[in-house]
């Protein structure tokens, strides 16, 4: 059972790893026309357009540019940057010690703030409690991450000078220096996800209070706390399980536009300056990276879930 | 010495009573029947003896139990004995399991936390406990998780969790109402078993009047939020006149007739039907379950079918391929009626689930009719034929009472003239009171139009009680089929048997 | 959500909206605060400029409120999208569970994985920046979460025996979709609507202040995020108004939302 699991989904990531590269390739290389006079201009001389077309492989047919590329990809290899000149997988290798981290200590501190406050929300339901985190969360989630991020710099940064306003003193700089410039960024993208995770922890935690499991386990002379953190919590969290699961595309791209407000070079900017230098090697890869670890972090989810609950993991059979 | 002496409970919400002066006393070894219509206050009754009333409701009265008197609404001495000292179970084993926890964990939970015992040595009280109600003693059950067993199985290690700290008082709230005949009758025996072996006292309480015949030594009738009289079974003529009157309800002669059917309906030959278990894998075969195996019937004009069987024997599976909602796998059917729309209609078990939330009762009665005005003269014809008073047709289903409902939804499936009636468990969810009022309009409306109705049901007393013939399905098959009378006397499968064994006779209650 | 707290949100929404409607009659006035005139740049709020003026002489009051069309307009175009696509796909996927629907919700979950941003870049490869760009991509994202939410609503809609009843009264498919689910979900649609509308403001925010948005001179709240950033030392004013401006509108889509769903759930309601 375990292993015919595990292998449909394997077989539909790979499905839709394949499918993510065709779009990519084609919104990036087919559709806009020909990639070598967009790199160089319309005004550039025919000669030099057709080394570039050769260089880049642009004379071959689309069916082998795809392959090649898609081979690459398998390979990790993402191809040459046009305007560095180097592998785009050193490119991203160097920018990911920002990315990563930020996005990691990110969805962790989300959970951090909306399970507990979900929770409290949801077991004081209509109580002054209640409202205060309901109300909190609502204007939470109406703030824009740029803005808290400028925001959080006028107060910490620019007012008590507690923090780095922006910049990136590298990992090599310390340990502390580089989390201290990455704090502000994380709690500026945690903010507004926590805010929408805690709404679905709070009526999780609602839903499965009411469910007919906690009268049981009631009747069985459990105390409240007990009923919570053996009962309610467990139910309430596979669903935010999922929830975290998709928030990670929100993450991974609040990580890109918050780390060009606090100009960390991080993958955002590697991106948005591949985007103005037309580098379309890099923007594949990019794209391709941020698009495949949705893919990815998606399914390593729905698995979990999958093996943490009995009814998914083992068939129910019908005894008579 | 009484377990428990309850007395003047009243329970209020902010508008209204919604109990009255209830008291009653169980005594040790005694099963105290509750019974009354839904919303009687019976399951209110069983909440406040557990202290587990909602809070939003106001509660006053006393009860003295562990010689020991104290205000109903005294929490701390609930929580004291809740679980401990009182167990309870619920009609619903499968939602009142924790769908993450296994059934073993659910019986050793109460052991370990409220009991003071160590994992293992509650593990080990845990299989034993399993054990004394009847679970299969083999490790494999212990550790299955609620989805992975049946009903009859959850609601016994429902009652061994409720049970596990050897508690002197049992409530049972609708405890067999989910469950198939046979299954039922093993769990009331085992309850009868336990009062009788451990001297515990049980408060019983039901709406179906023949599980409450079968093992209750006492019955109360509840009404309106009142105990309306308590009486020893079986019943002495003239002490109870109430329920008495219940308990004539339960044994009406039979309605059947043996008819000569004029003309066939409809024939099904030889019908087999698979559904597919779990996903589809992308390179290996699906596995499949048999839900009907090689069935052959045939219904007549103005004839009542009775389809028994118990859950999962195939008897929807019937009623979908004949409505054209499904198709079989192999075989045909063969109609010898010409093909119209409304041939064939259908009245489901949940009458308010039948019909639109948002549409009038009126709009959903007309569905069927190809176009009809609002005030069209079928709509009322319709209603006044189910006895459905004229001024609800233009109110919402959850303005209805459910016998209500289900008329409505029968006036929709005769709206249309059909040649063919399926009732999928019409009276299940309905009333004790009430279900004999919808036989009787059924019987009427077959006589009215020479219908040919298909009753599905699980309760075999209905079907005795209308149907012409009778047919037993078992796993996909069918074991028994003829006239009703020469099947109850002569039953020859033993299936059959085994179901009229169990069928909730009113024997005992008859005076 | 209390009605109390739905009530002011869509208040103060009818209030924008009867503003905007006469927003031709000033708009000369305001049209005119959005040219650049150097000398007055950075001024603080007075009485010319209610609001102060930015680092290139514009008003800030004529920004917001132009930013605001931007916005909306964009977040509206997304929802469009996202609804007239996305809609009829939940449905379909829900009548039955047939090899349609299983391709619609792998579609689903396949669209699901390009964030707003990633599509923006892609697509800005293709048309360069704009209002078309933005909303574009946030569009896109919305086709699922629309898809997804109209099939959760209706899915178990379905099953239930009003529909077996209807599919008895000789009712295809498409007859029941319309007569008895859509109605049903409508009100879901209408809450995740109101939902979207909200979160399109946000999304554009962001992808305008990252440049892949609205291009200037078109005045944006993201752009003028962006561009009050580097002033935050001098004029912290200039981050504030925008951000505001978002935020106040987001919550105000929002929580009409949140209410509207609260009463398409009956359970939510009481439970």
């Amino acid at each position: 059972m375990l292993i015919r699991v595990l292998s449909q989904r394997l077989i539909g990531l790979f499905g839709f790893f394949v499918l993510a590269s065709i779009v990519i390739f084609l919104v990036v290389d087919v559709l806009p026309g020909d990639p070598a006079t967009l790199m160089l201009g319309t005004d550039a001389r025919p000669d030099t357009l057709n080394a570039l077309r050769h260089q880049l492989g642009l004379d071959k047919p689309l069916i082998i540019q795809y392959f090649s590329w898609a081979s690459g990809l398998v390979r990790l290899d993402f191809g040459t940057s046009m305007t560095y000149a180097t592998p785009v997988l050193t490119l991203i290798a160097e920018r990911l010690p920002i990315s990563l981290p930020l996005a990691a200590f990110s969805l962790i501190l989300t959970a951090l703030i909306a399970i507990p406050f979900g929770a409290l929300a949801g077991l004081k339901k209509d109580a002054a409690t209640d409202r205060i985190i309901r109300t909190g969360m609502q204007i939470s989630l109406a703030i824009p991450n740029i803005w808290l991020a400028i925001v959080l710099v006028l107060i910490f940064a620019v007012s008590l000078h507690w923090l780095p306003a922006g910049g990136f003193p590298g990992w090599g700089a310390g340990v502390w220096p580089a989390v201290r410039s990455l704090l502000l960024p994380m709690v500026a993208l945690a903010v507004p996800q926590a805010a929408i995770l805690a709404r679905i922890v709070r009526a999780e935690v609602i839903d499965k209070s009411q469910e007919n499991f906690v009268l049981g386990a009631r009747a069985r002379g459990l105390s409240d706390q007990a009923i919570l953190l053996r009962h309610i919590l467990p139910n309430a969290m596979l669903p935010v399980l999922s929830v975290m699961g998709l928030q990670c595309a929100f993450l991974i791209a609040g990580t890109v536009i918050v780390e060009t407000g606090f100009s960390l070079p991080g993958l955002g900017r590697l991106i948005f300056q591949a985007i103005n230098q037309r580098d379309m090697p890099v923007v594949k890869g990019v794209a391709m990276l941020l698009v495949g670890s949705v893919i990815l972090i998606n399914s390593v989810v729905d698995l979990a879930a999958t093996l943490i609950d009995p009814r998914l993991r083992r068939r129910g059979e019908a005894l008579p | 010495m009484s377990i428990l002496t309850l007395s003047h409970l009243c329970v209020e919400d902010a508008s209204r009573p919604i109990l009255t002066d209830v008291s009653f006393t169980i005594e040790p070894g005694e099963i105290l029947g509750l019974i009354g219509a839904s919303g009687s206050g019976k399951s209110l009754t069983a909440r406040a003896l557990a202290g587990l009333l909602p809070k939003n409701l106001k509660a006053k009265g006393s009860l003295v139990f562990k010689d020991h008197t104290t205000s109903i609404d005294d929490q701390r001495s609930f929580a004291q004995w809740r679980g401990q000292d009182i167990g309870l179970i619920f009609q619903d084993p499968a939602g009142t399991f924790n769908p993450l926890m296994t059934l073993g964990d659910h019986v050793a939970e109460p052991l370990q936390l409220c009991g003071a015992l160590s994992k293992s040595d509650a593990r080990d009280e845990a299989r034993h406990v399993l054990n004394r109600v009847g679970f299969p003693t083999d490790i494999d059950a212990f550790d299955r998780y609620p989805h992975e067993v049946s009903g009859g199985q959850r609601q016994r290690a429902m009652i061994a969790a409720a049970l596990a700290l050897k508690p002197r008082l049992l409530i049972a709230d609708e405890p067999t109402t989910a469950l198939d005949v046979t299954i039922e009758h093993d769990i009331l025996m085992l309850l009868r078993r336990l009062v009788n072996e451990e001297g515990l006292g049980i408060l019983l309480i039901s709406h179906d009047l023949s599980a409450l015949a079968q093992i209750a030594d006492r019955v109360a009738l509840m009404r309106d939020g009142q105990i309306r009289e308590i009486a020893a079974l079986p019943l002495k003529t003239g002490t109870a006149p109430e329920l008495e009157q219940l308990f004539a309800m339960g044994h009406k002669p039979s309605l059947h007739r043996a008819v000569s059917p004029d003309h066939s309906i409809v024939h099904m030959q030889a019908i087999r039907k698979s559904y597919p278990l779990g996903t589809k894998g992308l390179l290996r075969k699906r596995e499949e379950r048999l839900a009907l195996d090689d069935v052959s019937l045939t219904l007549n004009a103005g004839e009542i079918t009775a389809l028994v069987g118990e859950s999962g024997s195939g008897k929807s599976s019937i009623a979908r391929i004949l409505a054209g909602l499904d198709h079989a796998y192999r075989g045909t059917h063969t109609w010898f009626e010409p093909e119209r729309i409304g041939r064939v209609q259908m009245v489901f078990q949940d009458p308010t689930g039948s019909l639109n939330p948002r549409w009038p009762i009126g709009k959903s009665i007309a569905e069927p009719l190809a176009n009809a005005a609002p005030e069209d003269n079928r709509i009322k014809q319709a209603a006044n034929e189910v006895g459905l008073d004229l001024s609800l047709l233009d109110r919402f289903p959850h303005q209805l009472s459910g016998g209500q409902a289900q008329r409505a939804a029968i006036a929709r499936a005769i709206i249309v003239r059909p040649s063919l009636l399926i009732l999928d468990e019409p009276i299940s969810a309905l009333d004790f009171e009430i279900r004999d009022q919808i036989l009787s309009l059924l019987d009427q409306l077959r006589a009215m139009h020479g219908i040919a109705m298909l009753f599905i049901t699980h309760d075999l007393n209905a079907a005795i009680r209308i149907a012409d013939r009778l047919v037993v399905l078992d796993q996909g098959r069918i074991v028994e089929a003829g006239a009703m009378a020469s099947v109850l006397a002569a039953p020859a499968h033993a299936k059959t048997r085994a179901m009229l064994n169990a069928a909730p006779a009113l024997t005992r209650a008859r005076t | 959500m209390t009605p109390r707290t739905a009530w002011i949100a869509a208040l103060l929404l009818a209030v924008f909206i009867a503003v905007y409607a006469v927003v031709p009659t000033v708009s000369e006035i305001l049209n005119r605060g959005l040219a650049i005139s150097l000398d007055v740049r950075l001024s603080p709020p007075s009485h010319n400029h209610w609001l102060g003026t930015d680092q290139l002489g514009r008003d800030s009051l004529s920004m917001v409120v132009f930013g605001c069309l931007s916005s909306l307009s964009v977040a509206l175009m997304a929802v469009i999208i996202g609804a007239s696509i996305g809609l009829p796909l939940g449905l379909l996927a829900s009548a039955r569970t047939s090899i349609m629907s299983t391709v619609i919700l792998r579609l689903n979950d396949f669209i699901f994985a390009f964030p707003a941003l990633v599509t923006a870049i892609l697509i800005h490869t293709l048309f360069g920046s704009g209002i078309l760009t933005a909303g574009l991509a946030i569009g896109l994202f919305n086709i699922p979460v629309f898809a997804r939410t109209i099939y959760g609503a209706a899915r178990p809609i379905w099953t239930k025996d009003f529909i077996r009843a209807a599919r008895l009264a000789g009712k295809g498919n498409l007859t029941i979709a319309m007569s008895h689910v859509l109605p049903l979900v409508a009100s879901v649609a209408l809450a995740q609507i109101s939902t979207q509308i909200g979160l399109g403001i946000l999304a554009e925010a962001g992808l305008s202040y990252v440049g892949i948005g609205v291009t200037p001179p078109t005045p944006s709240w993201g752009r003028m995020l962006n561009e009050a950033q580097t002033l935050i030392a001098i004029a912290p004013r200039l981050a504030l108004i925008p951000g505001v401006a978002i935020a106040l509108f987001v919550f105000m889509f929002t929580s009409l939302g949140d209410y509207l769903s609260d009463l398409a759930d009956p359970k939510r309601r009481d439970g």
